[in-house]
């Protein structure tokens, strides 16, 4: 048994857990089609658990794959494969790109689509030593990409902002 | 209407110019995505769903088709020149042609995979012209309770497929029926699982999803990693053509290669990596020149790509006719059927026939534009190969943004694509499967009223499920979708350990 099956195992029971409350405030025939699923997803994780729980316990717990030593019969034992699932995962990098993302759908809202993104594709590409060339190339490549598909070929009516609306 | 006659006017109708000019631009966006390493077909086809939108459902199809097929050749292009398979599809590419651009002739290995690549893709639209029409007038049978079974099947072929637990496939598969009941229950009329976002009234967008869970979780894959160069890709010596001898040694490998990659394309739950190494395998053990292997064989190559991109027409079949995706790829492209209002089935090739056969004529027409611009755009491609991924991050995030946006202009579903991107990532790292979850969610309706119908017609007696020979074939079907993932991936890992995986 590794960490990341508990993670998986509990994050599964979580969403049961979450679509049983919602579902029981339904009524009466509504509710037995979600709880036909709910019950299928809750068996098939403690069926998941089973298998884990009989190889940490009997000791086979192998991940070959991972190349992290077995827990042997004489030392079973609950393995730790998320610095393996992790590996080389730079988090300064990662939360950079994941709060710029979000950041922008905020800024979206108040300067409009295309303002938005070119500050986000600078400030993300600057964070990632892109170029300036390069940069400058890739904006406008996807600026006319963009602009020639979505607003002029389908008319999509992207964002303007609060600001410029 | 005769089908010699639908194949007729699909043709003149996809030889429209516009058509002609989107089959181009389509397949070369492919190549690229394709070539691009860590960038997968399924996420081209995804990502650029919402582009069709406007567009007459044919030509939006023809639209994905070509960038299906250009990015299962596109990845050949980085496996022969910088040893990288730009998708799975390649891998037994880049051990041949590798060995061959060490030799010099880079441009060699690049004309042999092209052309293996064009015949293995052409020939594989006979058979969906000739096997998918009958499969459909089988579907004309299936009533209520068929169309469970059938929903069940289709998830239980994916559940097994690139996740090393089958429970765990399985359990993304009951994760996506679970989220497809989000909306209207279609039975009782109330509102379910909305969290009062009226947005959801019709459940969650599968574009959103698959937009989610193919391209947004890989720019998080792509931006937890240094970020690092490319190498450089070979200098070209040689001359982009094959002589007359060349191509008389290869044909007989490519002819075989088609066959495989048809069936492995109809087959469920394999795919064009499992494709490649069948491929390759076999042209090694049927070649008269067997010292070749391993030093830079043009069969070698030609049986891996004849044999990836046979599988295009062959995944098609199952997909159109009866509604079950065989992988990824076919499932995004499923996505995009529903998106344009149409259901796969046998109304496809009745009602809907002659947007049918435009999309087959299509099909066959992106192979001659995947040879062309294989041929002369390869240069090109080799540079847009080196493309680091610090530009693709942004990049691809920002049409994921446009992208979802544009299904019904509403931020609510850029943020639904958002979490769908989390999942997608958490996915990925903890060995779930994605496609499970994306079938799910596209086939959660269609099983849901089946189950609820039937058991309305029978009073709620369940016996209605079992009641015809065909729900008993569909049964049988399920037990062997659940079996034949296992069979397939000791193969491929089999085929891998023999060939030194690429």
């Amino acid at each position: 048994m590794t960490r990341s099956d508990i993670g998986v195992v509990a994050i599964i029971y979580a969403t049961c857990l979450l679509f049983l409350v919602m579902t029981l405030k339904l009524k009466a025939a509504a509710q037995v089609y979600p709880l036909c699923l709910i019950a299928g997803l809750a068996g098939l994780n403690t069926l998941y658990l089973a298998t884990r729980l009989w190889r940490l316990f009997t000791g086979r717990a192998a991940i070959e794959e991972a190349g992290i030593p077995a827990p042997t019969p004489e030392k079973p034992g609950l393995v730790n494969d998320l610095p393996e699932i992790f590996k080389g995962f730079l988090p300064g990098q990662f939360f950079f790109v994941v709060i710029a993302s979000v950041a922008y759908l905020a800024l979206m809202h108040y300067v409009g689509f295309y303002p938005a993104g070119l500050i986000y594709m600078v400030a993300v590409m600057w964070r990632l030593k892109v170029p300036l060339l390069h940069m400058a190339i890739t904006l406008a490549v996807l600026g006319i990409l963009i602009y020639s598909v979505f607003t002029l070929f389908l008319k999509v009516p992207l964002p303007r902002g609060i600001l410029f609306g | 209407m005769d089908t010699l006659a639908l194949m007729g006017t699909g043709f003149l109708q996809a030889l429209s110019p516009l058509n002609l000019l989107l089959m181009a631009a389509a397949t070369a966006v492919g190549v690229t995505i394709g070539c691009l390493p860590g960038l997968s077909a399924a996420m081209g086809v995804a990502l650029l769903l919402p582009v069709t939108f406007g567009m007459d459902p044919a030509t939006g199809l023809i639209i994905l088709g070509g960038i299906y097929c250009g990015a299962i050749f596109g990845g050949s292009i980085s496996a022969i020149l910088i040893h990288t398979p730009g998708t799975p599809a390649s891998a037994a590419t880049a051990i041949e042609g590798y060995q061959l651009t060490l030799r010099g002739q880079a441009a060699k290995a690049l004309t042999v995979a092209c052309f293996a690549s064009f015949c293995g893709g052409l020939l594989s639209c006979i058979s969906l012209y000739f096997f998918a029409p009958p499969l459909a007038q089988l579907a004309m049978k299936f009533k209520s309770p068929e169309y469970f079974w059938l929903s069940l099947f289709g998830l239980t072929i994916i559940a097994g497929v690139s996740s090393k637990s089958m429970i765990k496939g399985l359990m993304s598969g009951v994760l996506g029926l679970l989220i497809s009941t989000v909306g209207m229950d279609p039975m009782e009329g109330v509102p379910r699982f909305m969290f009062g976002q009226s947005t959801l009234y019709n459940g969650v967008d599968v574009t959103c999803a698959l937009i989610g869970l193919f391209s947004m979780s890989q720019v998080l894959i792509l931006a937890e990693k240094r970020i690092q160069a490319r190498p450089a890709a070979a200098k070209f010596k040689d001359r982009f053509s094959l002589t007359g001898a060349e191509v008389k040694k290869i044909s007989p490998t490519i002819i075989r290669s088609w066959i495989i990659g048809n069936i492995v394309g109809i087959l469920p739950g394999a795919g064009a990596s499992i494709a490649c190494f069948i491929g390759y395998n076999e042209a090694r053990r049927f070649s008269k020149n067997k010292e070749e292997f391993g030093k830079g064989s043009i069969e070698g190559v030609a049986g891996s790509e004849a044999a990836n991109n046979a599988v295009t027409g062959g995944s098609l079949i199952p997909m159109l006719t009866l509604g079950i995706p065989g992988e990824s790829v076919t499932a995004v492209l499923m996505g995009g059927l529903i998106i344009h209002g149409l259901q796969p089935g046998p109304e496809l090739f009745t009602t809907y026939a002659g947007m049918t056969y435009t999309f087959f004529a299509g099909f066959v027409l992106v192979q001659f534009f995947m040879l062309g611009i294989g041929m002369l755009g390869c240069k090109g491609f080799a540079n847009i190969a080196r493309l680091s991924d610090a530009i693709l991050i942004p990049s691809i995030f920002l049409l994921c943004v446009v992208g979802s946006y544009a299904i019904h202009n509403n931020v609510v579903e850029v943020a639904i694509m958002l979490i769908f991107g989390g999942v997608g990532y958490l996915v990925r790292k903890f060995d779930m499967n994605a496609t499970a979850i994306v079938l799910g969610l596209i086939l959660g309706p269609i099983g849901e009223r089946g189950l609820r119908r039937s058991l309305m017609l029978s009073d709620g007696d369940p016996s209605i499920l079992f009641s015809t020979p065909l729900c008993w074939a569909l049964i049988a079907l399920c037990v062997i979708g659940l079996l034949s993932p296992i069979f397939m991936n000791r193969m491929e890992r089999k085929l891998r350990e023999k060939h030194g995986a690429a």
